[in-house]
């Protein structure tokens, strides 16, 4: 009986590692099909999409060219490529922020059914959030994320616990931390370091950080409140008194930190979190596996990681004014705190071109699945190089890949569980996604935040000018199709 | 051997078919795109007149980059120009090593203005850099980098381009400075001139039209300053050191105002001119002297 019992396990074994090689359209059923997919340089996201290519190639029959472009040509190579209908490229690993600009126009393929019909593929093992309102625009699914990118805040565990301190759970909570440690010795070589790091340097990822600040105090109701816009007239929210106490911490915390923070990107504000020279920083799931690379970090096992700090008032639009939290204002407050994480950037993800011959978007598809499928994204987001951070719910279950790479399964807790509560959260900041987004943050308001760090204009100039050149774009393209972009992207259909 | 009309069209020809087709007729898109809507992804194009102009001479971000660019101009052309010509008269006498010394000079212009940007980022850098590891050498305590000072900054990005571009002064000044006869030096200072006087009456003279292209390519080169701005600042802090070349890659290639990218691509383009056909000027009287 045993026996027999043997053989049916081994049955089943046999049967299930059939149904596994399926999750790749095995049988060689793409063969002669070459896939043509464009992404950045790198070497993150490339490296990942360049590895896996081979074993993709050799269960399917498909040929994967991995076409990398530099980040800058990227937006524009893309968009010439669908407008001149040039079609040189089949599937895009790219910025999510430019669905606004290809999906209108009817660029990317809908994968609605296709993500329904995958299983392999784990559609509902994605979090919530990537699932439900980072790959779709108008309640469609547009995308499969394989990055799962927002800010979090990192602290140094080992000091806070030596002074007695918790970690920030609001914004003045982080300032009176970054102020206690600023210009103590936190890494022991006899030179005063820095309470805290974050990149504030023109022209790179700093808009970034200011908006993780402001979302505490700009949106409490949940994601399809938005952040940016009134989805009811398209006024901007960057000129009321949320985004003045958002600008005054920003201004502060340039204060509390390295004197040439001003210039400084996230390459230099990681350089210095992880030879230790900062208590505390602002930054995506990057800082977690470069604190455990023995390279480079000397903070190892002494790094936290939580959910980006909150605010006890908030922004209530009925009124314009700054109030404390409510049940009725701030649903998801926990402990009296509105925390807002926020997706910034939004996490690379993979997108076909409509243009492409079915079995070519098949071919895509099932490339695009397969790099998003648990038993290779689980070990992908592990790795620092790849770019990519966890946005699965079974990236968080499955511990195994975490304490492979090296991270000690504290540091993967600690590390994790900011994750974790970020993902959760139902007030999760969608980042803005409409025609023209570059201009909207990377010209107007990158720009008036360097003006207003450096002292060029006051507080009040700042909203002013982000306001009115928010307010001249949306005219300029069109106030109802902008209004109507900005809530399909936050999947609001009444 | 003397060149008919015929030979010089013959030699010219091949030069003017890739001049034409990869930098004239691109030129003349970019021109006729300033006066119009057109971007690579409209579909309709529309003729607007100079509105492109207006936008961006009344942008006060271009008036601040047309600021800054005119401070890096007028500091760094004559700085590079007076340390450039100073490196070369002490080097004009012949000495053992001299030739490879001047190869070495080329150096600091032959790395890309990208790559040295990316070296004084760090050199620069308050917490790893250069300047941060003498003075703790000295037991003096840590400078900030300039970079990140809103007062320092344009000096700091300008004290990197005379690094770069000094040193090449340098090496094309060389050779015209060594050739000037001994006998002239000899006259000179028989004749009682101080070493200011042998620079004005025997150096300068024998330089000049040299002297005069260098400053044109030099000022060419200051006015459309934008890949170790863009690697250093990115035009920070605040707008200290946005240049005209920078806001125009920000408007085409960042957020796709082609339009008003060309715009002030050809602003930038005009003022060269403008220094062209002074330098042509100038030659000219030389010539007529």
């Amino acid at each position: 009986m045993s026996r027999v019992l043997a053989r049916a396990v081994v049955l089943l074994v046999f049967v299930a590692a059939c149904s596994n090689g399926s999750n790749t359209s095995s049988n060689q059923s793409f063969s002669g099909t070459t896939i043509r997919v464009v992404t950045f340089t790198g070497p993150q996201i490339a490296e990942p999409l360049q590895r896996r290519a081979p074993d993709f190639e050799k269960a399917t029959g498909a040929k994967v060219q991995i076409i990398t472009v530099p980040f800058s040509d990227l937006y524009q190579k893309l968009l010439t490529d669908f407008a001149t209908k040039t079609n040189s490229y089949d599937a895009t690993v790219f910025d999510p922020q430019w669905m606004g600009d290809y999906v209108p126009p009817g660029y990317l393929e809908d994968l609605t059914d296709r993500v329904k019909n995958d299983s392999a593929l784990q559609w509902n093992d994605i979090a919530p959030f990537f699932r439900d309102f980072s790959a779709t625009f108008k309640g469609k699914v547009y995308t499969i994320p394989l990055d799962g990118d927002f800010q979090m805040v990192y602290y140094r565990k080992d000091l806070l616990q030596k002074d007695g301190l918790q970690p920030p759970a609001t914004w003045d909570d982080y300032i009176s931390i970054a102020q206690h440690f600023q210009g103590k010795d936190l890494n022991g070589d006899g030179k005063p370091d820095y309470g805290s790091c974050l990149a504030m340097k023109r022209s790179a990822q700093s808009y970034w950080a200011w908006i993780s600040i402001a979302a505490a105090y700009l949106q409490s109701q949940g994601t399809k409140q938005g952040a940016f816009f009134n989805t009811d007239n398209m006024q901007p929210l960057t000129n009321n008194p949320a985004a003045a106490a958002a600008l005054t911490v920003y201004k502060t915390l340039s204060k509390i930190g390295p004197p040439e923070q001003l210039n400084q990107d996230v390459g230099d504000s990681r350089g210095l979190f992880v030879t230790g020279r900062c208590a505390l920083s602002l930054d995506w799931g990057d800082i977690g596996p470069l604190a455990v690379d023995k390279t480079q970090s000397t903070v190892q096992d002494k790094v936290g990681a939580i959910i980006l700090p909150g605010s006890k008032k908030v922004l209530d639009r009925s009124s314009n004014q700054l109030v404390d939290c409510n049940a009725t204002l701030c649903p998801y407050a926990t402990n009296g705190v509105n925390h807002s994480p926020f997706a910034a950037f939004g996490g690379w993800s993979g997108a076909i071109n409509k243009a492409a011959s079915a079995k070519v978007k098949d071919a895509a598809f099932a490339f695009l699945s397969y790099m998003s499928q648990p038993a290779q994204s689980s070990v992908d987001v592990t790795i620092g190089k790849t770019g990519f951070n966890p946005y699965r719910t079974s990236h968080f279950n499955n511990m195994g890949p975490w304490t492979a790479s090296g991270m000690s399964e504290t540091a993967a807790n600690d590390y994790l569980g900011a994750i974790k509560s970020s993902l959760q959260s139902p007030n999760m900041v969608l980042d803005l996604r409409i025609p023209q987004t570059a201009f909207y943050q990377q010209t107007a308001l990158d720009t008036a935040l360097a003006q207003f760090l450096a002292g060029e204009i006051s507080l009040t100039q700042c909203m002013t000018q982000i306001t009115n050149q928010w307010n001249s774009k949306t005219e300029e393209i069109g106030r109802a199709s902008q209004l109507d972009a900005y809530r399909s992207s936050l999947s609001i259909t009444k | 051997m003397r060149l008919t009309r015929r030979d010089r069209l013959f030699l010219f020809a091949p030069l003017a078919f890739l001049l034409a087709g990869w930098l004239v007729l691109p030129a003349l898109l970019g021109l006729l795109a300033t006066f119009s809507t057109y971007s690579p992804f409209a579909t309709s194009v529309q003729f607007s007149g100079l509105a492109n102009y207006a936008a961006v001479v009344r942008d006060p971000l271009f008036v601040a980059a047309a600021r800054n660019v005119a401070v890096f101009t007028l500091v760094a052309v004559p700085l590079e120009l007076v340390i450039g010509f100073s490196v070369a008269y002490m080097l004009r006498r012949p000495f053992q090593g001299r030739a490879a010394l001047r190869v070495l000079l080329l150096l600091p212009w032959l790395v890309s203005p990208i790559a040295s940007g990316v070296m004084w980022h760090f050199l620069f850098g308050g917490a790893t850099g250069i300047v941060d590891f003498v003075l703790g050498w000295l037991g003096r305590p840590d400078m900030p980098s300039p970079l990140g000072d809103l007062r320092l900054a344009l000096l700091a990005v300008i004290a990197v381009e005379v690094w770069r571009m000094a040193p090449f002064v340098t090496f094309l000044l060389l050779p015209s400075l060594a050739s000037i006869p001994t006998e002239r030096w000899e006259e000179a200072t028989l004749s009682g001139a101080s070493w200011t006087g042998r620079v004005r009456h025997v150096a300068i003279p024998a330089v000049r039209p040299l002297l005069l292209t260098i400053t044109m390519l030099l000022t060419g080169l200051s006015l459309g300053t934008f890949d170790a701005v863009l690697i250093l600042t990115g035009g920070g802090p605040g707008t200290a050191t946005v240049t005209p070349a920078l806001y125009s890659y920000n408007r085409a290639f960042g957020v796709n105002d082609w339009p008003v990218g060309a715009t002030s691509g050809w602003l930038i383009a005009a003022a060269v001119l403008g220094a062209g056909l002074i330098y042509v000027r100038l030659s000219r009287t030389k010539v007529a002297d």
